[in-house]
């Protein structure tokens, strides 16, 4: 087992807990989505899993060991974070970003290197994105920016210590459609071509259906209920997830 | 009340109204004339020290009832209430003494304009070379009727300052550099006289040059280049007497030594004088002259 | 794929070092007054009786080097501020460490004879740390790190209340000291000694130790404090090392020539346009070719109208506003 979260609570104040008794388990090589409408705490779980924030109770593990005892740049060689949009206050290129993520790779005053170049490379060559290594990012297409980030994940995680695990939030939320299911593509094929686990957050049932090997549902900081996309996707499951009617529920989890 | 009363009432308050303004204006102008030829003013407030110094020295001191921030001479100012100075100036305070004439900066447009709406007559000092030091005490003597004591006064001031271009006539004028600012234990923040002004002036009849007369400026920000290019045979540095010890004076002045190619400094010609009399364009100029005098002709 | 972008920009960093040299070396050189130079370095004639060579060392060069130190510290502290708070447009002075600084000055120019430590650089210097404390104060009070929209409004709160202490002080101060106040305000490397240089050296020089340090993980920081911290960098920390050491810089440079504006934000701002954004490359070359820039402006302040001298502040703000045009109507 990957990553193992037990009992998790959290609240970003005392009174209302945003997370309440989470357990999570994620096997290496699959791609869990995190299902749940907006305000649910999937964010918060993202955090809670990547290390970024420390539950009030519970213990998040990858490979048996508390992130949180993990130095930064260590767990970070390990786990990379694609955030819903990326803002850029100076104008980088394409191939910069991905190079940033290195960082946890070299010390304090080292240079990249030709390893890290090939690296890179190869993250900008597995995200179809080599052509837009020298194009600024911000000139690039919403999907187009979310497949260099991606590319900056896998450079981040390229090493000989462990598989690499990518946490995608909302990774489709600003994208349209074709380039949703570009990054659904991408995301399945580097689960299966380079081992890389995935968990993602999302609310797109079919975004969800289509990519991950597991779904959660999460409504009000509790999972409601875990299983692969065929026994998890019902109207009825679904209905209770956004608290709509079974019925109106049904359409969008027509296959 | 019928529409017809309020009318006549509103007509008869208009009228009272407009009686009363009028009637008020022309006491005011009545009120200016009387004082433009009234012989003596007896509440007076002065915000210029020079002219404050100028009123106490035409006799006219116990008249003084208010005086500004930095009014330190005569030591009976510091009896006298402080009414703000040329930046903020208090004008409730001046209202509330009451006085019968107010001594103003010519550039306090401000403070001109209220206090010409609350009727208090006003004079207007405007700050130039040293012969308007003459002509204000005399056209202050004018007004606050004593013609013949500033007449008296300014002809002393001249007649002193006559006497030292005459005794400076016959010797050399060194090249000076009058500067009139620096920053404390540095070379820097240095303003000297360039060719116009009261300071000018006082140095013109001491007996000097003035080093960057050609500049004609009242002031000019000094840099160190300039100063070692001009190479002045005299450097006056002119200081507000801020009570220091010859051990700190000492200091003072050794901080100019790092410019040793500067004639002035090679040759010891370097004076610091720290005394009110050089920067106050007031009755005591000719003390002020003297001073430089003393300095220049060592 | 043959070289990273970085090494690709070292030529012009490299280019700017040399730029740096020969415009501090050679500023000296020029001015209001004609030098012969044969005399100028002479040993024939002794030092105190060479007005040249008096003007040289004792006026010139004091001041290039004053302003390429300046200059230097200026730019890098923009680059460093810029990245903290993430804006291009941020500036040395957007968190109120000039303001510190020039109400020091204020203080000792006003009271200067009851200030008898030092003269107003010293003053000023302790302004600018006053003020850095009291921005970091304000901006760590509710929680770890800075976040950026606090310690933008920690800075915008301490410019105020200084701004309005600054103008109390020149209110009770007399003329000769409101106008060398108000000069001061506008920038004035004429230093006159080596003295001023060394002491703002230190500190410049520790904070240049913090700016190579912080250069990868401010570009990191770019992409947003999370997506920072995702990747290793220790966010926190380096909020902490950007924000002492830049105002650091940024005070000792204030100390030294006032708060002398625009350097900090055109340098940076022309150096990325050629370099791009890897503050590996900014941060040297903005250090570099800012140093190089305000030797140019100060030897342009000194010469133009001799012997009156335009404050420094005056011929980087005539620069600055048509930079700032250029780039609003580059954006159109």
């Amino acid at each position: 087992m990957l990553l193992r979260a037990g009992d998790l609570r959290f609240g970003y104040t005392p009174a209302r807990l945003v997370i309440d008794d989470v357990s999570l388990d994620l096997a290496e090589g699959t791609a869990v989505g995190i299902l749940g409408p907006n305000g649910s705490g999937k964010t918060t779980l993202m955090r809670l899993l990547s290390g970024g924030l420390t539950p009030q109770t519970g213990v998040v593990r990858l490979d048996g060991v508390d992130v949180r005892s993990f130095r930064p740049t260590a767990l970070a060689r390990r786990i990379a974070v694609v955030p819903q949009e990326t803002s850029l206050a100076f104008d980088y290129t394409a191939l910069e970003i991905v190079l940033m993520g290195r960082y946890p790779h070299l010390g304090a005053f080292e240079v990249e290197g030709p390893h890290d170049l090939a690296i890179a490379d190869a993250a900008l060559e597995s995200t179809g994105t080599r052509a837009l290594a020298e194009r600024a990012f911000r000139s690039l297409s919403g999907g187009e920016k979310q497949r260099v980030i991606i590319a900056s994940a896998l450079a981040q995680t390229a090493n000989g210590e462990g598989a690499g695990l990518l946490l995608l939030d909302e990774p489709t939320a600003s994208l349209d459609l074709r380039y949703q299911l570009e990054i659904g593509a991408l995301v399945t094929k580097l689960r299966k071509e380079r081992g890389i686990t995935v968990l993602l957050s999302t609310h797109d049932l079919h975004f969800a259906a289509s990519v991950c090997t597991e779904i959660v549902l999460l409504a009000g900081g509790r999972v409601l209920a875990r299983g692969t996309p065929a026994e998890i996707l019902t109207p009825t499951s679904v209905g209770t997830l956004y608290g709509i009617d079974a019925a109106a529920a049904a359409p969008f989890v027509r296959r | 009340m019928t529409r017809r009363t309020w009318l006549r009432t509103g007509l008869a308050g208009a009228l009272a109204l407009g009686l009363t303004w009028s009637s008020g204006t022309a006491r005011v102008e009545t009120r200016q004339q009387t004082s433009a030829t009234a012989p003596a003013t007896r509440r007076i407030i002065s915000l210029v020290p020079a002219v404050t110094e100028m009123l106490f020295a035409i006799g006219a001191g116990d008249a003084v009832i208010g005086v500004s921030s930095y009014d330190h001479y005569p030591p009976a100012v510091e009896t006298r209430t402080r009414v703000g100075a040329l930046v903020d100036p208090d004008f409730e305070r001046i209202l509330s003494l009451k006085p019968d004439l107010v001594i103003v900066y010519g550039t306090q447009n401000d403070l001109v304009a209220r206090l010409g709406r609350a009727s208090l007559p006003v004079f207007n000092y405007e700050h130039a070379g040293l012969a308007d030091i003459t002509e204000t005490i005399r056209k202050l003597g004018d007004r606050i009727g004593r013609s013949a004591e500033a007449r008296r006064e300014a002809d002393r001031i001249e007649n002193g300052l006559a006497d030292f271009r005459r005794r400076a006539a016959g010797r050399p004028r060194p090249r000076t550099a009058l500067i009139f600012e620096r920053d404390a234990g540095s070379l820097r923040g240095m303003f000297a006289s360039a060719g116009i002004g009261f300071l000018h002036d006082m140095l013109d009849v001491a007996g000097g040059t003035d080093a960057f007369g050609d500049v004609q400026r009242q002031s000019l920000q000094l840099s160190v280049e300039a100063l070692l290019a001009r190479a002045p045979d005299v450097i006056l540095e002119l200081r507000p007497d801020e009570g220091w010890s010859a051990a700190r004076l000492e200091k003072e002045r050794a901080v100019w030594n790092t410019l040793a190619s500067v004639p002035a400094i090679r040759n010891g010609q370097l004076h610091i004088i720290a005394d009110q009399r050089v920067l106050v364009p007031g009755p005591r100029v000719v003390e002020g002259v003297g001073l430089m005098f003393a300095a220049l002709h060592k | 794929m043959t070289a990273t972008p970085l090494k690709r920009g070292l030529p012009v960093v490299a280019l700017g070092g040399v730029t740096l040299v020969i415009v501090t070396l050679g500023a000296p050189f020029i001015g209001s007054t004609g030098l012969h130079l044969a005399r100028v370095f002479t040993r024939a004639v002794p030092f105190a009786d060479n007005v040249d060579a008096q003007i040289f060392f004792l006026a010139r060069l004091p001041r290039a080097l004053a302003a390429a130190l300046v200059g230097c510290a200026l730019s890098a502290a923009g680059v460093v501020f810029q990245g903290l708070l993430r804006n291009p447009l941020a500036t040395p002075y957007t968190l109120g460490v000039s303001a510190g600084a020039a109400l020091g000055a204020m203080v000792a120019i006003t009271f200067g004879a009851a200030w008898p430590v030092g003269g107003v650089a010293t003053a000023s210097l302790a302004g600018a740390l006053l003020a850095v404390l009291v921005v970091y104060a304000l901006a760590s009070a509710r929680h770890r790190g800075l976040s950026t929209t606090v310690l933008l409004l920690a800075g915008v709160t301490l410019n105020a209340f200084f701004s309005a202490l600054i103008l109390f002080v020149q209110y009770v101060s007399n003329f000769a000291d409101t106008y060398r106040a108000l000069r001061w305000l506008m920038g004035d490397l004429d230093v006159a000694s080596y003295l001023p240089i060394f002491a703002a050296l230190p500190f410049i020089v520790v904070a240049f130790v913090a700016f190579a340090w912080l250069a990868r993980p401010l570009n990191l920081l770019s992409l947003g404090a999370e997506a920072a911290g995702t990747r290793g960098v220790n966010v926190v920390l380096v909020q902490r090392v950007a924000f002492f050491s830049a105002s650091i810089a940024t005070g000792a440079a204030v100390s030294v020539g006032g708060p002398i504006g625009f350097v900090g934000i055109i340098v940076p701002h022309l150096t990325r346009l050629v370099v791009g954004a890897d503050h590996r490359l900014v941060l040297p070359a903005s250090a570099l070719f800012g140093g190089a820039f305000l030797v140019a402006c100060d030897a342009l302040a000194r010469t133009a109208f001799a012997p009156l001298e335009l404050p420094v502040g005056i011929v980087t703000a005539l620069i600055g506003g048509p930079f700032f045009l250029w780039l609003l109507l580059r954006r159109r």
